[in-house]
């Protein structure tokens, strides 16, 4: 059966339908602004001319879309006579190069070229549209169809598939809302880099600030801040941009610590101090600290002191926030030694070993220092040839955790 | 600023001071996870040799009692091993915890009394001479030669008896025997008709004189723990029984209802515990508190003096002398017998 015979009476229908369709549904969208249009003839490649009524089916579909779509065509008249005085046959006019040259002297903003070729009844459809002024492909479609009743189709979705693509171009949109016209960032971390989420890097902190280059940012849209610097733990801001000319106060960076030295106080240990020294594996995050402890044990009136040393070494690492966070929490376990001696003569020295099975802090996170509560829990193992403490939990206050430890940390 | 830090130093020990007058303040500072009783030590023996000896090789399942005795002529500690199953060795201290006798008896007895007869000392199940502490029953004839358990039972001996006492439910029981051991009679007392009670120790005190039960009349002190479940918290009460009156003391006390009847019984001591016997002595009684290893000394009238920490280990047994000037503590992981300042 040979669709040639049906092809007029169904290739008008077809095209009004669609016509019609698209009339309903599309409009230009770009308020104000009409793009002069070179729509240049569909090119048939097709090995014969058996297809070629598919060219003006093709080309007087695109000219509707375009004009229904807001585009101004101008008319052949006026580039036919370009296109001769440059040499450039209509049969070449799909290529871009020649389209686009062509449309350049008819003062056309965008160029329109399409092509087809049908081989062993197989359509091969390619639509391509040019912005003149950047001489850049802007939106093409490719597309394939068996040639029956739906290759129409196939062209009404070709067709429609390059309109939006062809918005892209031209000036940037107008936007109706206010903007804000300038964003000065202002830092105490000199040398920062800074970045915005889709524009990338923007500037370094210079003598405090850093101006941002023009960007038409909406007045009460929200801005994503990147900080980087050496050494520094990368921040991010989020603001809102609230009026025309910000002034932002960028929050400082927390510097990477790799040490930190804490003093400390524990509950059953009041009469005396801990000194611990943490060593980060990674800044801010995981380390091992090694800690000493020296109290003595006294009932604060006729008491005979007895000294002990609690030396323990410890690994762990901070849960749920980082090193931004002004409320952090870490767990920690490890082992340790107390080592007991007295005032009282000819008593010997002891030595307990524990494990200290996990103790939770909460820390208080700023700059340089930190402060923190933990809570403790050890298991004395009774081990070892002198020792006071028999195997078991080791507690303070006869149940529950061992101890509570209270403390202050200066990072390095 | 010379000056402000002086001031300021001033006025910081002169606070530090006052706190340490302050009950909480010395309880929160001197807690700690070592025993209360080793910064309280005055003295210490190490009972290693002798008890590994005595235990011998892999023997792991012993315990250790402590008692402290006093008789018209001396004070002695007494320290009692036992394994289980298996003999129990008495060791026998001077106060300055010079070991003068020890003795290995067959049979476990949990006893530890200064007998009417001489005023000998009968502990562990061993009979020491009054005055040279010489033991006086062999080894396979436990003292003192009854068949009555003395588990959880209080002895004293007055006026040429002696006694056993203990509470069956919530009736005072008691059993004299002469000083040769021999049963005389049995009675008993009620001493409450509602909740738990128990009777947690008893305090003979045959030198002062009670002012509620007046001259002429020995005291008898009873410690009655009481639990009530509503609440589920122990009480204490002291109650003032006269010693001739035993073995029928005059007093039937309902402690629910009528605890301050005749003023013989104290006041509730609230927040206790029973894990350990309550302790007489002249300074007052020794209770547990709630708070594991902390104790209390309490008044005659039931009122709290003050709280001190000795130990949360419930294996570590202890005993104060009648003073309660001292008391003295056996640690079971490191075996050395300290004597220990109460600071009462």
């Amino acid at each position: 059966m040979k669709y040639r015979g049906i092809a007029p009476t169904a290739a008008i229908a077809g095209v009004f339908l669609l016509i019609t369709t698209t009339l309903w549904t599309q409009e230009a969208k770009v308020p104000g602004k009409t793009f002069k249009t070179c729509l240049f003839p569909t090119v048939d490649l097709s090995a014969t001319e058996e297809y070629k009524e598919y060219q003006s089916i093709i080309s007087n579909q695109l000219r509707v879309e375009l004009r229904s779509a807001g585009f101004t065509i101008i008319p052949r008249e006026e580039w036919e006579p370009v296109r001769e005085r440059q040499g450039v046959r209509v049969s070449e006019l799909y290529q871009g190069g020649a389209a686009v040259e062509v449309a350049r002297q008819v003062n056309a903003e965008i160029a329109v070229v399409s092509f087809y070729s049908v081989e062993e009844r197989q359509l091969i459809l390619e639509i391509k549209c040019y912005d003149v002024a950047e001489n850049a492909l802007v939106s093409g479609v490719f597309k394939t169809a068996r040639i029956n009743l739906s290759v129409y189709n196939v062209i009404g979705e070709a067709v429609a598939e390059l309109i939006p693509g062809i918005r892209l171009i031209g000036p940037p949109p107008i936007i109706e809302s206010p903007v804000v016209e300038e964003i000065a960032l202002l830092s105490e971390d000199e040398g920062t880099e800074i970045y915005l989420g889709d524009e990338g890097f923007v500037g370094r902190i210079t003598n405090g600030q850093l101006q941002l280059p023009p960007i038409p940012f909406a007045i009460d849209s929200k801005i994503t801040i990147e900080k980087r610097k050496e050494d520094y733990h990368t921040g991010v801001e989020t603001i809102k941009l609230k009026e025309p000319e910000m002034l932002i106060e960028l929050k400082p960076l927390r510097k990477r610590s790799h040490r930190a030295t804490e003093l400390n106080w524990t509950l059953g240990q009041l009469m005396g101090f801990g000194l611990a020294q943490r060593f980060y594996f990674d800044p801010d995050s995981f380390f091992l600290s090694m800690e000493h402890y020296f109290y003595v044990q006294h009932n604060l009136s006729d008491s005979k002191p007895v000294f002990h040393h609690d030396i323990r070494a410890l690994v762990g690492g901070y849960l749920f926030t980082g090193p931004h966070a002004t409320l952090r929490m870490n767990l920690t376990t490890g082992f340790g030694m107390i080592m007991t001696y007295f005032w009282l003569a000819d008593q010997p020295m002891y030595a307990d070993f524990y494990w200290n099975v996990i103790n939770m802090s909460f820390e208080l996170n700023f700059r340089r220092i930190m402060l923190y509560a933990r809570v403790e829990q050890k298991y004395a193992l009774g081990s070892g040839s002198a020792h006071i403490l028999e195997r078991g939990w080791i507690s303070v206050l006869g149940e529950g955790p061992s101890t509570f430890t209270f403390g202050v940390g200066r990072k390095w | 600023m010379v000056k402000r830090l002086l001031i300021l130093t001033l006025l910081i020990l002169t606070c530090v001071f006052c706190l340490t007058t302050c009950d909480l303040f010395v309880a929160i500072f001197s807690m700690s996870p070592f025993p209360g009783y080793l910064a309280q030590a005055v003295a210490s023996v190490d009972m290693r040799d002798d008890i590994e000896k005595f235990l011998g090789d892999d023997y792991s399942d012993w315990e250790s009692d402590v008692y402290v005795l006093r008789n018209s002529t001396r004070e002695q500690v007494f320290l009692v091993v036992r394994r289980n199953p298996g003999p129990q060795m008495v060791y026998v201290f001077d106060t300055k915890l010079n070991l003068e006798v020890s003795c290995e008896v067959d049979t476990q007895r949990r006893i530890g009394l200064v007998e009417a007869l001489n005023e000998n000392f009968v502990v562990g199940g061993v009979q020491f001479n009054y005055s040279d502490l010489s033991p006086m029953n062999p080894p396979e004839d436990p003292y003192p030669p009854i068949s009555e358990d003395t588990w959880q039972k209080y002895t004293f001996a007055h006026g040429g008896s002696n006694y056993i006492v203990w509470n069956d439910g919530n009736q005072l029981g008691c059993t004299s025997y002469n000083s040769s051991w021999g049963t005389t009679s049995n009675g008993s007392a009620l001493i409450s008709m509602d909740d738990e009670v128990r009777l947690a120790g008893l305090g003979y005190e045959p030198t002062l004189v009670d002012p509620i039960l007046g001259a002429g009349n020995t005291p008898v002190y009873l410690l009655v723990y009481c639990r009530e479940w509503e609440s589920d918290r122990g009480f204490l009460y002291i109650v003032r029984t006269v010693a001739s009156e035993y073995p029928n003391p005059a007093v039937s006390v309902n402690l629910v209802t009528d605890g301050l009847l005749n003023g013989r019984t104290s006041s509730r001591v609230r927040d206790v515990e029973d894990r350990r016997p309550a302790l007489y002595t002249r300074k007052g009684v020794v209770v547990e508190a709630r708070n594991r290893g902390t104790f209390r000394l309490v008044s005659l009238e039931g009122d709290v003096i003050k709280s001190f920490y000795i130990t949360s280990d419930e294996r570590t047994p202890f005993d104060f002398d009648i003073d309660g000037k001292y008391y003295y503590v056996f640690n079971q992981t490191t075996l050395r017998l300290y004597k220990a300042e109460t600071g009462f």
